[in-house]
């Protein structure tokens, strides 16, 4: 049977999928275990680790003080004005988590993965005030997020979305002081706060394979896909990211079934976020 | 009737920009077009099918289909990956790869300038030049970016500053065959309702400009001027 | 104006420890699914993650070798593993992590039974997440975790600790305040079983009186490594064999 599945895998999958259910035993609906937890990188000022089957991402968070951006529009041509510019984002697939990527040159999946969070997380609504780094405002914090993948099994989107917004409930900023205008100082004596992060993200992508639509898909189902459907909504049920790429053409219907799907795992999703983040 | 806040150039929310295309103004290209919406034009070549650069790219028995999204300023960064993948999978889906086994396909996307939905100009120039360059495929494509603002109004072919005041923005594509989506993407929030009202809206923008595509074609064909323009707006 | 001092009167660091302890060790292994081997060390606040492809096939088709395999190591810190963050570019390709990856290399190369394996290559690949001292010994470690994890041949363990001579006294497993302190900095990594060094680097100097002593607490350090680790590896088989048979 291994050597079906490896002469054919197409094909050994389809002789699941008319039965629905999948190789590994779960039906086309059913999402792999997901596991959140937080803090356990102290040198981080947030850091998360998600673990959904055996996709494993590690993600940390490190807040830098930076001056307050000069209001002048003729340079910022192409941002919008709901766009927060003080995350930035970044993800490294590198040949730790699977031996399809090279260490040095970034993959075309890596760049335009960055490129998606980057703008999903942008438009997250966070009060300009949040970013103060003293009471003023005349310095801001800039927060530079690294997410790393460290195992490699398919749908690193949810993941990696799930652990940046994890990470950044994590992240505790000091209390900042400036003195004779140039000199920052972090008040390391009274207590960190937190952000105001209201907002809770959940992912959810789809694969397609033939006239069937897979939730949560494995790496082996994702190189047999024809088509990828990434929704992420926010916890008020508002598409925050919906991309629907691939060869094969989706119907409406089949749309409005995926959304269907994600919302359903909204509840699940809030709470394993707000558990993880549980003041220890 | 409500009185339409007119956007600013004077537009309806539901009118597509003039459209200005030409084809095979490269020589070396196997096939080339540059579309213009109003101010956003886009330069497509298609070299194929030609033999794989890598042999690890290559498939028995389909065409790799490649595409390069050069920005007009700057070198291509990451935020360019996203784009090339957006066009890719557009312009994949359409091509029947499996008459050409074993081979390249290579779209090359050079922006002349970002005015505004330059993914969706990217793909239309791209179907032209994979027409021009005698490719087959399933189908014509075609696709529309809209905006959604606070407001609740929805404008049909945002140009950059639309784009920077919209809370969000959702890129469609359809193809001729029939009304299922071939590409989507959503930038920001936005409800579903928004977004099932803009892809009705898409969905007849696409069909004008498949169209147009066809009408651009013909008249190339039947010999007339090779460069067309069109100012018809969408009903 | 007063000097930090590492070790207070009462023979106690800066973290509470004697001069000759280490600091707790956490293993785990076979964290990841894609990887052939991984594993997970933590020793202090120095955490790294190890993950072992191979034997497998080797990537440019020159460089094999007939009648062996070939060790490739890759080392890489997360930007947030430090207390300044560093971003990716600096860190990849830079002298530190090539010295390091360099360093791994050559321990397993002596160690792996590479005429087992002809014609391959084994990749070590080493994450760290959070640096807090003594990255060289834990990456030694992690590895040789990971590659029993991978069941590749190996004659031994290999065990890395770090040494140094602070004020006269040789302390064991420095953490990252007495690494930067500019003393002595003394790396040694040692066969446990078979009783062979597979090296030893150090970097400042030691007084040729003292540096016997720095050397044996080396040795010890290196030892206690290896009853943590084989232990940890015994019970993890056995763990392994029993799920095997209920199976």
């Amino acid at each position: 049977m291994e050597a079906f599945q490896k002469i054919h895998p197409l094909e050994f999958y389809r002789k699941f999928l008319v039965r629905s259910v999948r190789p590994d035993g779960r039906s086309l609906d059913d999402i792999r275990k997901t596991t959140i937890s937080t803090g356990s990188i102290t040198t981080a000022d947030g850091s998360s680790f998600v673990k959904m089957g055996n996709t494993s991402v590690v993600c940390g968070v490190r807040a830098e003080v930076g001056e307050k951006p000069s209001t002048d529009k003729s340079k910022i041509s192409s941002y919008n004005v709901h766009e927060n510019k003080n995350i930035f984002i970044n993800i490294e697939l590198g040949p730790i988590c699977s031996n399809t990527f090279s260490s040095t040159k970034p993959s075309d999946i890596a760049m335009s993965l960055c490129s998606r969070l980057n703008s999903l997380i942008n438009r997250l609504e966070i009060p300009e005030t949040d970013y103060y780094f003293d009471e003023e405002g005349k310095a801001l914090w800039y927060l530079y997020v690294d997410v790393y993948c460290l195992d490699y099994d398919g749908n690193i989107y949810d993941a990696a979305v799930l652990s940046i917004i994890s990470a950044l409930k994590n992240v505790k900023l000091p209390k900042g002081v400036i003195e004779n205008n140039d000199e920052y100082y972090k008040d390391l004596e009274s207590p960190q706060r937190k952000l105001k992060i209201q907002h809770y993200l959940i992912p959810l992508s789809f694969s397609v394979i033939d006239d069937y639509i897979l939730a949560d898909p494995s790496l082996d189902e994702e190189k047999l896909s024809s088509g990828t459907i990434n929704i992420t909504y926010n916890e008020l049920n508002e598409i925050c990211l919906l991309l629907s790429t691939g060869t094969s053409l989706i119907s409406e219907t089949n749309l409005k079934d995926c959304m269907k799907k994600a919302k359903e795992r909204s509840s699940f999703i809030i709470d394993l976020i707000n558990n993880s983040n549980v003041d220890k | 009737m409500t009185t339409q806040l007119k956007r600013y150039d004077g537009r309806n929310e539901n009118k597509l920009r003039a459209i200005e295309s030409e084809q095979a103004l490269l020589n070396k290209a196997d096939g080339s077009a540059k579309f213009s919406q109003d101010k956003s034009t886009v330069l497509a070549a298609v070299y194929g099918p030609i033999e794989v650069n890598g042999a690890r790219k290559e498939k028995i028995l389909k065409s790799y289909v490649e595409v390069t999204f050069t920005p007009a300023l700057g070198n291509s960064s990451y935020i360019d990956k996203e784009k090339e993948l957006l066009v890719k999978n557009a312009v994949e889906s359409m091509i029947l790869t499996t008459l050409y086994p074993r081979t390249q396909i290579s779209v090359i996307i050079q922006i002349f300038s970002d005015d505004g939905s330059i993914v969706s100009c990217a793909i239309n120039a791209a179907c032209l030049a994979l027409l021009d360059a005698g490719i087959e495929m399933n189908g014509l494509l075609g696709s529309v970016t809209l905006c959604f603002n606070n407001d609740g109004s929805i404008y049909l072919d945002p140009d950059i500053e639309e784009e920077n005041e919209s809370k969000s923005l959702a890129i469609y594509s359809f193809s001729s065959i029939n009304k299922n989506i071939v590409m989507s993407k959503t930038i920001g929030s936005l409800t579903e309702d928004q977004y099932f009202n803009g892809l009705k809206l898409a969905s007849q923008a696409c069909d004008f400009i498949i169209s147009y595509i066809k009408l651009a074609v013909k008249n190339r064909i039947m010999g007339a001027n090779s460069s067309n323009s069109s100012g018809v707006d969408n009903k | 104006m007063s000097k930090l001092s590492y070790i207070s009167p009462e023979g106690l660091r800066i973290d509470g420890r004697r001069a000759n302890e280490l600091r707790r060790i956490n293993v785990e292994m076979g964290v990841f699914n894609r990887a052939d081997g991984s594993a997970y060390y933590e020793q202090g606040n120095t955490k790294i993650i190890a993950a072992v492809y191979g034997p497998r096939e080797i990537s440019v088709s020159g460089k094999g070798v007939f009648d062996r395999a070939i060790v490739k190591c890759e080392f890489s810190t997360s930007s947030f593993s430090t207390t300044e963050r560093k971003p990716q570019q600096k860190t990849k390709g830079d002298r530190v992590t090539t010295e390091i990856a360099n360093l791994v290399k050559q321990a397993f190369e002596s160690t792996i039974q590479t005429h087992l394996y002809p014609r391959s290559q084994i990749n070590i690949y080493l994450q760290v997440l959070q640096s807090d001292g003594g990255l060289k010994a834990a990456a030694i470690n992690a590895s040789t975790l990971a590659l029993i994890d991978a069941g590749i041949s190996m004659k031994d363990f290999v065990c890395a600790c770090s040494t140094s001579c602070i004020d006269g006294i040789a302390v064991l497993d420095l953490n990252n305040i007495e690494e930067r302190s500019g003393g002595p900095d003394c790396l040694l990594s040692i066969q446990p079983q078979l009783g062979g060094v597979i090296s030893l680097n150090m970097d400042s100097k030691v007084p040729q009186d003292l540096f016997e002593s720095v050397l044996e607490l080396g040795e010890k350090g290196c030892k206690k490594i290896f009853l943590i680790l084989s232990d940890y590896v015994k019970r993890y088989s056995s763990n392994l064999i029993s799920n095997q048979i209920k199976n």
